[in-house]
């Protein structure tokens, strides 16, 4: 139980850590909102093995198999696409580069799927 | 009397004037809320995909028993694609089976899962005036979408007329007891425009059998949710039909399912022109009067066979059809980019995309 409680004079450095809070709070705003949509690392799932998640940097071309053969992910400046999969239909590669988080695009065929994902868990689910 | 007084500084008003049994007593109660609380902070998310129902299915659990959670995802998995079989409208299957035996004009009974689905259908089709018509099987494989290869050009315009002509309906299909028939001779189910929401929406039921309480059932997109993540609502983020990105955002309440249906799902492009695979059985034509339609409702089966209705109706007669089949909350997105929606649905939903320059609110009825 507090029985001794006296109030102390505040002195210079409690009001130097007030200041340093309020000029955190813009900072830590921006922080927050800057680009919430733009995704940091592709998540990729083949057949039935576990997904697997790579950074969108660097740049890289990543061979995926699939089961119907190879499909070729390629990231490059922290976008990604599918440069070519065995499928007939070919989806998959003429829906171009992928960059907002969230975005994703499968070889239903080949039983291979990208997701785009952010550092920052925004959606458990997307709906399309 | 030193201990007593370092329990009492500890302790503090709680166990002021407390003798030393009292004392320990509440210490106990202390340490078993902290297990407690310790215990809910073990339950974590469990992810797992799979390639199932033709498409790419998630589930995420929040559950402390992982084998439980494993367990009970590997029953999803298997239960969704024994239905996909069975449901298939073009390939093999209990669907099939059904199609060929609705062509012989006789009485017969169907399996079980496919009576529950005529049935629903059948509702469906009343309540949505005839705008959710899964009887039209033949049509659609006349469009060239009973194949996994999709065709290069659309069909003669004069077959589709011909067809519209005599469009057979869920009212052909009579049920008596387990026993169904149909006499029309062109009727053939596909119930591609309801199966995946029943699918989910009993999806869901085999992980609450499992005693899973808070999970996000993600089949292709169209999904259900029960209970939450733990630190917040299952967040749902609608991906924006025209371009990439996300368009706007929901946080489930226990038991939402949100399904969106659009002209951008499958189809194929032919002069410049691009034909997809959601059919206005009015028309014969695909859907064109408006872009995507997303439904929030508790059913998932009713809200992906309204998705599917509400796209037909377009935007100037969606809110009817949404009235008489029972759906608040609807979001439509039209070609010029207008978002339409009902006042609940607005309260619901999180508009994501900045660009978003018009926005239509039909107050509820």
């Amino acid at each position: 139980m507090i029985r001794n409680f006296t109030i102390v004079r505040p002195k210079i450095g409690d009001a130097l850590v007030l200041l340093l809070c309020v000029l955190l709070i813009p900072v830590s705003v921006m922080a927050v909102k800057q680009n919430p949509a733009k995704a940091t690392a592709v998540k990729i799932t083949s057949s039935d093995s576990t997904p697997r998640t790579y950074p969108l940097h660097p740049d890289r071309t990543l061979n995926i198999e699939g089961r119907l053969g190879i499909s070729v992910i390629e990231i490059v400046d922290g976008s990604a696409r599918f440069a070519a999969s065995p499928c007939a239909g070919q989806q998959c590669v003429l829906s171009g580069w992928h960059r907002h988080s969230g975005d994703g695009m499968a070889c239903l065929p080949n039983r291979v799927a990208m997701t785009l994902v952010a550092q920052r868990d925004d959606f458990d689910g997307m709906n399309y | 009397m030193y201990s007593q007084r370092v329990l009492e500084a500890y302790g503090g008003l709680l166990t002021y004037g407390l003798d030393m049994t009292q004392y320990m007593l509440r210490l106990a109660y202390l340490v078993v809320a902290a297990l407690a609380i310790s215990a809910c902070q073990n339950e974590q998310v469990i992810s797992r995909q799979s390639f199932v129902f033709g498409t790419i299915v998630e589930v995420k659990i929040r559950a402390a028993d992982r084998v439980v959670a494993n367990t009970a995802i590997d029953q999803l998995f298997a239960r969704f694609d024994t239905l996909h079989s069975a449901w298939h409208a073009w390939k093999p299957g209990d669907m099939a089976d059904v199609n060929a035996q609705f062509a012989t004009d006789s009485w017969f009974s169907p399996p079980s899962s496919v009576l529950s689905l005529l049935k629903m259908s059948k509702q469906l089709f009343t309540t949505s005036s005839g705008l959710f018509n899964p009887a039209i099987g033949e049509l659609i494989a006349l469009w060239g979408f009973h194949a996994d290869e999709l065709p290069d050009s659309p069909p003669e315009h004069a077959e589709i007329v011909t067809f519209i002509e005599q469009l057979p309906n869920m009212d052909d299909v009579e049920i008596e007891g387990g026993r169904v028939r149909s006499q029309h001779s062109h009727l053939s189910i596909d119930a591609g425009g309801l199966a995946k929401g029943y699918a989910v929406d009993l999806g869901i039921k085999l992980l609450q059998k499992h005693g899973i309480e808070n999970a996000l059932v993600n089949a292709g997109g169209d999904l259900c949710g029960i209970g939450d993540r733990g630190d917040r609502k299952w967040r749902v983020g609608i991906r924006h039909p025209d371009k990439p990105g996300v368009l706007a955002s929901i946080n489930l309440q226990d038991g939402d399912c949100v399904f969106t249906s659009g002209d951008y799902e499958r189809g194929y492009d032919y002069q410049g022109r691009h034909y997809h695979h959601i059919i206005d059985p009015r028309s014969g034509y695909p859907a064109d009067k408006a872009v995507s339609v997303t439904v929030l409702h508790p059913d998932g089966a009713l809200a992906d066979a309204a998705s599917t209705a509400l796209l037909i109706a377009g935007p100037n007669d969606w809110q009817d059809v949404a009235r008489n089949m029972g759906i608040e909350n609807v979001l439509m997105v039209d070609h010029r980019g207008r978002l339409h929606m009902t006042a609940p649905m607005q309260a619901r939903i999180r508009i994501e995309d900045d660009q978003t320059r018009e926005i239509i609110v039909t107050p509820s009825s």
